[in-house]
């Protein structure tokens, strides 16, 4: 009886740790496939994998960090059946993600968002963790199930990208409509999922 | 039509000024470390330790991509969902 108890309170506590990362997974998410409504689909979906699986949690390690891998991996098996395929809302994305009027000329949110949806995915993630959600190299390295130096290179690729790419202005209208990225991007996402990711890029 | 948003929202007031000038492209020396160097200012070395790297404006930009989303109320499907959990209908809790 006392561990049913205990299985109880456990399960209470779970609850109220899972809840409480919500809205992390919900920045996650929409870091990663730009829309909100798909985004919080895909938390929930993330949200229900993470409840049925609660008996591998670890009480005491990170619930942010264990869930975003179950939201990573719902994320790239949802892009496989590419679920997310031209689905960047730019009027949506305008919306919310710019900021409000701000003295001086703003970076519109906007356009970082644009920017960064068209990273290769596994960079857009590993900027994400890192330079986002304030992940360590080490506990994104560990989310993403790959090497330490793959996070920092694919970090610092991504930052180059996105460092020009805000100061040349050069940042596509509609990055997943675009015919020549999306592909790309895709085809990207492709290989990311179905092979080894310990390969550290060159 | 007036679309307020993220009002509420405490990350939202921050402002991102745009990148432009020699400024920036120091602060991208520094913060890029070695990639900082293809772009090329020769005034500033950049630093190797990371440990009070300055960042781009952009970065800033992107922790309040994040944070703006964190701080946005949870919409009620999470509600609803949560509810959920606890009184599983149909599904399996044999």
């Amino acid at each position: 009886m006392a561990e049913t108890k205990r299985a109880a309170a456990q399960k209470l506590e779970f609850k109220r740790e899972l809840e409480a990362v919500i809205p992390h997974l919900r920045a996650f998410a929409r870091g990663l496939c730009g829309r909100p409504d798909m985004a919080d689909d895909l938390v929930q979906e993330a949200l229900l994998k993470a409840w049925a699986a609660q008996e591998r949690f670890e009480p005491g390690t990170s619930m942010r960090a264990w869930t975003f891998v179950i939201l990573r991996n719902a994320y790239l098996t949802d892009m496989r059946r590419n679920r997310f395929r031209g689905e960047y809302d730019e009027s949506v994305a305008e919306r919310i993600l710019t900021a409000p009027a701000s003295q001086e000329e703003p970076i519109h949110l906007s356009d970082l968002h644009r920017a960064l949806l068209t990273l290769p995915p596994e960079r857009r993630e590993a900027l994400l963790l890192v330079g986002a959600g304030g992940f360590s190299y080490e506990e994104a390295a560990n989310i993403c199930g790959c090497a330490i130096g793959t996070i920092k290179s694919r970090v610092g690729r991504a930052r180059v990208a996105l460092t020009s790419m805000m100061e040349e202005g050069s940042i596509p209208q509609r990055s997943l409509d675009d015919a020549g990225a999306h592909p790309a991007i895709l085809q990207e996402l492709e290989s990311v999922a179905n092979k080894s990711e310990e390969i550290a890029e060159s | 039509m007036v679309l307020t948003y993220s009002s509420g929202n405490k990350r939202a007031k921050a402002s991102f000024p745009r990148l432009s000038g020699g400024d920036t492209l120091a602060a991208l020396h520094l913060w890029g470390s070695t990639e900082g160097r293809q772009f090329g200012m020769g005034s500033d070395k950049p630093q190797s330790g990371d440990k009070t790297v300055p960042k781009p404006d952009w970065a800033d930009g992107l922790k309040d991509l994040y944070d703006t989303v964190v701080e946005e109320p949870l919409p009620d499907s999470f509600k609803d969902l949560l509810a959920k959990l606890d009184n599983p209908s149909s599904d399996g809790n044999s």
